[in-house]
C-alpha cells in the first residue's frame, strides 16, 4: 500500500514502568494480531490468566498514545499514587515526596516495606522485607500477621467469618491452604521462593497470600 | 419594513438568547441586529485559540463577562502533540485584561497557563468570579496562591486534570479570611498535600460551597470533618478512600454522609478499602453522578453500589465492574444517560477482568435513556454493535475503544464495518463517534451516507485507501472536528475536499500518508486555513515533496498564521493571513 507507513518501532516509557513491552508491526489486513488468546469465545469461557510467570506475559503492541487513556489513568492497577506522580510529570521537578499518603517501598535505606494482602481479609498489612534474611523467616512472620487479622475479622465484617484456616504450613511449598506470591516491578505474580533471596528483595513490590485452590484456575470464574 | 422594534426591546429579547449558535445567527440578520447583538453579547466561546485573535474579539464584542478558550487538539490528551506546540494563554490574558476589566469568568481547556498568566488574571479583573482550568499545564501552586489572595469575590476555582507543579500546599492559606464566596473548589488533580487546617477553615466560612473535590492526600479520617462543616454540598470528591479499619472512623463517616441531604454527585475514591464503602450507601439513592473511575474495588462491591443508585444518570467506572456489574446497572438504573468504562490494565493484551461486549449490550437494553457511551474492552462483534444500535437509536455519543488495534469481530473475524455502520444508520442524532477495531473503507461509506449530524469523529488504525477519507469529508454535513491516526489516507482525498476544511474547526492527521508537498499546496491554495506540519525529524524544511509528514493539524482561522511555534512546527504555504470572516 503505497505511502502507508508501518507502525513505528518506538520504545515508550511514558505510562509503562519499564520497557517490558514487545513490539509488533501490524500491516493492514494482516492477522498477526491475536486477541484474547486462542480459544476465547463468548463470555462463558473467560481467558485463563496464568498466575505465575511461566512465560513472557502477553502485552499489546507499543504505540504512542494507544490505547487513548490519559496519563492519570495509566497506572491504576499497579501503582500507589507516588509512581503515578513520577510518570506524569517528566519535565518538571518531581513533586515533593512528603506529607500524607502512601510512601513507596524505597523510602528508607534500612527498611523495605511492601504491602501484603491476604485473600478474604479486607485490610492489608505492611512488612519490612529487610527485617528477614531468608524465606522461612518471612513465611512465619506472614503467618503470625494474618492469624491475628483473621481472628479480628469477625469483629468488623458482617459476613460469615472464615472457620479454622491453618495458615501455618505450606505457604511456600504449595501444600497448605494458602500460598505466598509476590508481584514484581512489572506487575507479574510469581511464587515466593523461586529466586535467590536478594533478587527477590530487589524486585518484589508487594506480597499476596492467595488461596492455593484458586491458583490453578482462572480467578475470574464466578461461583 | 417601515417599523422596527426600539433598541431596548430588541436588547431585552436578545438577553434570552444564550447559545452561541443562536447569537451568531441573530447577528447575521441585518446590520442593526449585528450592532445591537455585539454590544449585548456577554459570553464568548473560542473553540480554537488560534482561529481568532483577541484584538478582533474585543473590537467586536466590547462588553463580555465570560470567556472560554480551547488550545491544543484533543489528541494532546494522549501525548500525540509534542511539548511546546503552543496553546499559550498569556497573550490572550494581556489583551483581555486591557479590553475587559469587568470580566468575571475564564474557562480554559488544553492551554498552557503560566503563573504569570494567573497573577495577571488575579490582578486585572476586580469582579473576577470563576476560573476553570481543564487539562491545562504550565503553572504552579504559586499561581494558585495569587488567585486565592487577590480574587476577593471568587466563586469557582476548578482544576480538572491539570498538570500543576506542586511547590507548596500552603497556597490555600492565601484565601483571606474575608473570602466567604466560594461555591466550587476542585483540587482533585493536585498531587501534594494541601494544608488541612486551611482547607477546613475555608470550608467552614463558605456557606455557599456546593462542590468540593479533594485531592488524594486528604485522608479518609478527615472526610467526616469536612462533610460536617459543609452538609449542603451537592458534589463531593473524596481523597484516597482507604485507611486502617477503625469503627469510630467508619461510624463518623457514615453519619457525616447521611447528613448531606443534597449530595447528588460523588467522585474521588482512589485506592478503595471495601470495608469503608458502605459508609456512603445512605446517599446512593439520591446520586445522579458517580465517578468511580479510580476506584480499585472489585465487581461485587461495585455491583452492590450501583444497585442502590436508582437515580443515577451518569456513571464512570473501571472495567472491574465486569459484565455482571453492568447487568446490575441495567436493572437498577433506568435513568442512566451516560456510561464510561475505563480499562484498569490498558497495556496488557490478556483480559484481567470479565468485561466483554455483553456488558454494554445489557446496558443498552436496560437503560432507555442512555445517550452517551465511552467503553474500553478487549473484544467486540458486529452482532453486538447491531444489537446496541437497535436498542438505542437515541445515542448521541458513542466512543468504543477495543484495546488491540485492528481487532476484528471476535466471532466471525470480519471487519466491524457492519456494526459501526448500524450505529451511524440507526442513531440519527449521533454527534460524536470514536471507532476502533478492524475497519475497511466500507465503514466510512456508511458514515458518509448516514452520519449527517456527526460533529466529531475519531479514527485510528482504520481504512484502506483515500476513498475512506473522501466518504467522510464529502458526506458528513455537520462535521467540525476530525482526528485521524495511523490510517492509510494520503493526499487525494484531502486535496479534493479542501474547501470542506473551511467549514470545520480542525482536522488532525498523524502517522498517515499525507505528503509534504500536498501540505504545501493546501496551505497555498487555502488562505483561510492554517496547515501546520508537526514533524520532529531533522531538516524539516528540506523534506522531499513526496515524503509523508508525521503529523498534520489543519484549522480554519481569521487570525492568519501564528508566530509562537517551536522549530518542529511549520505553517505551510503562508505569505500573509487569510481574510475570509468565518465564525469559529
Amino acid at each position: 500500500m503505497e505511502g502507508y507507513p508501518k507502525l513505528k518501532k518506538v520504545m515508550i516509557k511514558e505510562g509503562c514502568e519499564e520497557t517490558r513491552l514487545e513490539l509488533r508491526l501490524c500491516p493492514p489486513g494482516d492477522d498477526l494480531y491475536s486477541i484474547g488468546g486462542s480459544g476465547t469465545h463468548g463470555t462463558n469461557c473467560p481467558p485463563k490468566k496464568p498466575m505465575f510467570k511461566t512465560s513472557q506475559k502477553r502485552v499489546a503492541a507499543v504505540v504512542v498514545g494507544w490505547p487513548p487513556v490519559r496519563t492519570s489513568r495509566k497506572n491504576i492497577m499497579t501503582s500507589s499514587y507516588n509512581s503515578t506522580k513520577v510518570v506524569s510529570l517528566p519535565e518538571k521537578a518531581p513533586a515533593a515526596d512528603s506529607g500524607g499518603g502512601k510512601k513507596t517501598s524505597s523510602d528508607h535505606e534500612n527498611s523495605l516495606y511492601v504491602k501484603i494482602n491476604m485473600d478474604g481479609v479486607a485490610i492489608g498489612r505492611k512488612v519490612d522485607l529487610k527485617a528477614y534474611d531468608n524465606y522461612q523467616r518471612l513465611s512465619s512472620s506472614v503467618d503470625e500477621l494474618f492469624k491475628g487479622l483473621l481472628a479480628a475479622q469477625g469483629d468488623v465484617s458482617s459476613s460469615t467469618t472464615k472457620t479454622q484456616i491453618d495458615v501455618t504450613t505450606g505457604l511456600l511449598d504449595g501444600n497448605g491452604g494458602y500460598t505466598l506470591v509476590y508481584e514484581d516491578n512489572e506487575g507479574d505474580r510469581i511464587l515466593v521462593g523461586d529466586v535467590p533471596w536478594n533478587m527477590f528483595i530487589s524486585s518484589a513490590k508487594r506480597l499476596r497470600v492467595l488461596k492455593t485452590s484458586e491458583l490453578s484456575v482462572c480467578r475470574h470464574w464466578n461461583n | 419594513m417601515a417599523y422596527s422594534f426600539p433598541e431596548e426591546v430588541l436588547e431585552h429579547v436578545f438577553s434570552f438568547i444564550s447559545s452561541e449558535k443562536d447569537r451568531n445567527a441573530v447577528s447575521l440578520v441585518c446590520k442593526s441586529w449585528y450592532e445591537m447583538e455585539r454590544w449585548c453579547r456577554r459570553r464568548i466561546f473560542v473553540g480554537n485559540c488560534y482561529a481568532v485573535n483577541p484584538k478582533i474579539m474585543i473590537r467586536r464584542f466590547p462588553e463580555v463577562k465570560s470567556i472560554e478558550l480551547k488550545g491544543k487538539p484533543h489528541f494532546a490528551d494522549f501525548n500525540l502533540v509534542p511539548e511546546g506546540w503552543g496553546g499559550y494563554v498569556y497573550p490572550w490574558i494581556v489583551e483581555i485584561a486591557r479590553g475587559y476589566p469587568c470580566l468575571e469568568e475564564i474557562r480554559l481547556k488544553r492551554m498552557v497557563v503560566t503563573d504569570e498568566s494567573l497573577e495577571l488574571i488575579s490582578k486585572s479583573f476586580k469582579n473576577f468570579k470563576v476560573l476553570v482550568l481543564s487539562s491545562c499545564e504550565g503553572f504552579s501552586t504559586d499561581g494558585l496562591a495569587a488567585i486565592a489572595a487577590n480574587c476577593r469575590n471568587l466563586r469557582v476555582l476548578e482544576l480538572r486534570e491539570c498538570e500543576v507543579e506542586d511547590l507548596s500546599g500552603h497556597w490555600l492559606s492565601h484565601f483571606p479570611d474575608s473570602c466567604t464566596s466560594l461555591e466550587s473548589l476542585n483540587i482533585a488533580c493536585l498531587l501534594s498535600e494541601v494544608s488541612f487546617s486551611a482547607l477546613e477553615r475555608l470550608v467552614a466560612r463558605s456557606p455557599n460551597l456546593k462542590t468540593l473535590r479533594l485531592n488524594r492526600n486528604v485522608p479518609l479520617e478527615k472526610l467526616s470533618t469536612l462533610l460536617q462543616l459543609a452538609p449542603q454540598l451537592v458534589e463531593f470528591g473524596t481523597g484516597v478512600y482507604s485507611a486502617e479499619i477503625r469503627s469510630d472512623v467508619y461510624a463518623s463517616l457514615t453519619e457525616a454522609f447521611s447528613g448531606c441531604k443534597n449530595l447528588k454527585g460523588l467522585s474521588g475514591f482512589w485506592e478503595v478499602i471495601p470495608a469503608y464503602l458502605p459508609a456512603f450507601y445512605s446517599v446512593c439513592s439520591r446520586l445522579t453522578t458517580l465517578n468511580l473511575s479510580y476506584a480499585t474495588a472489585q465487581s461485587p462491591e461495585l455491583t452492590k453500589i450501583v444497585s442502590q443508585c436508582h437515580n443515577l444518570q451518569r456513571l464512570l467506572v473501571l472495567d472491574y465492574i465486569e459484565d455482571t456489574g453492568l447487568n446490575a446497572l441495567a436493572l437498577s438504573c433506568k435513568d442512566l444517560q451516560e456510561l464510561r468504562v475505563f480499562p484498569s490494565d490498558p497495556f496488557v493484551a490478556d483480559a484481567n477482568v470479565l468485561l466483554t461486549e455483553q456488558g454494554l449490550v445489557s446496558v443498552s437494553e436496560g437503560c432507555p435513556k442512555l445517550q452517551s457511551v465511552l467503553y474500553f474492552c478487549r473484544q467486540m462483534s458486529n452482532s453486538a454493535l447491531i444489537t446496541i444500535a437497535n436498542n438505542r437509536p437515541n445515542l448521541t455519543c458513542f466512543r468504543l475503544c477495543i484495546l488491540e488495534p485492528r481487532a476484528p469481530d471476535y466471532v466471525t473475524f470480519e471487519p466491524l464495518d457492519a456494526g459501526f455502520g448500524a450505529i451511524v444508520e440507526n442513531c440519527k442524532q449521533l454527534r460524536r463517534l470514536s471507532m476502533s477495531g478492524l475497519l475497511t473503507d466500507r465503514v466510512f461509506e456508511h458514515i458518509g451516507t448516514h452520519g449527517k449530524k456527526l460533529d466529531m469523529l475519531s479514527v485510528a488504525f482504520a481504512g484502506e485507501s483515500d476513498l475512506g477519507l473522501h466518504h467522510v469529508l464529502s458526506g458528513c454535513d455537520s462535521l467540525r472536528k476530525l482526528e485521524i491516526r495511523d490510517c492509510p489516507f494520503g493526499d487525494k482525498a484531502l486535496l479534493a475536499n479542501a474547501s470542506k476544511l473551511e467549514t470545520m474547526r480542525s482536522l488532525w492527521m498523524s502517522s498517515c500518508g499525507v505528503s509534504f508537498g500536498a501540505c504545501k499546496l493546501l496551505g497555498e491554495k487555502m488562505p483561510g486555513l492554517n496547515v501546520e506540519v508537526i514533524d520532529e525529524r531533522e531538516n524539516l524544511d528540506s523534506l522531499h515533496e513526496s515524503c509523508p509528514v508525521e503529523k498534520l493539524y489543519i484549522y480554519r482561522t481569521v487570525a492568519g498564521q501564528r508566530f509562537d511555534m517551536p522549530d518542529f512546527v511549520r505553517t505551510m504555504g503562508k505569505d500573509g493571513g487569510g481574510g475570509v470572516p468565518i465564525k469559529c
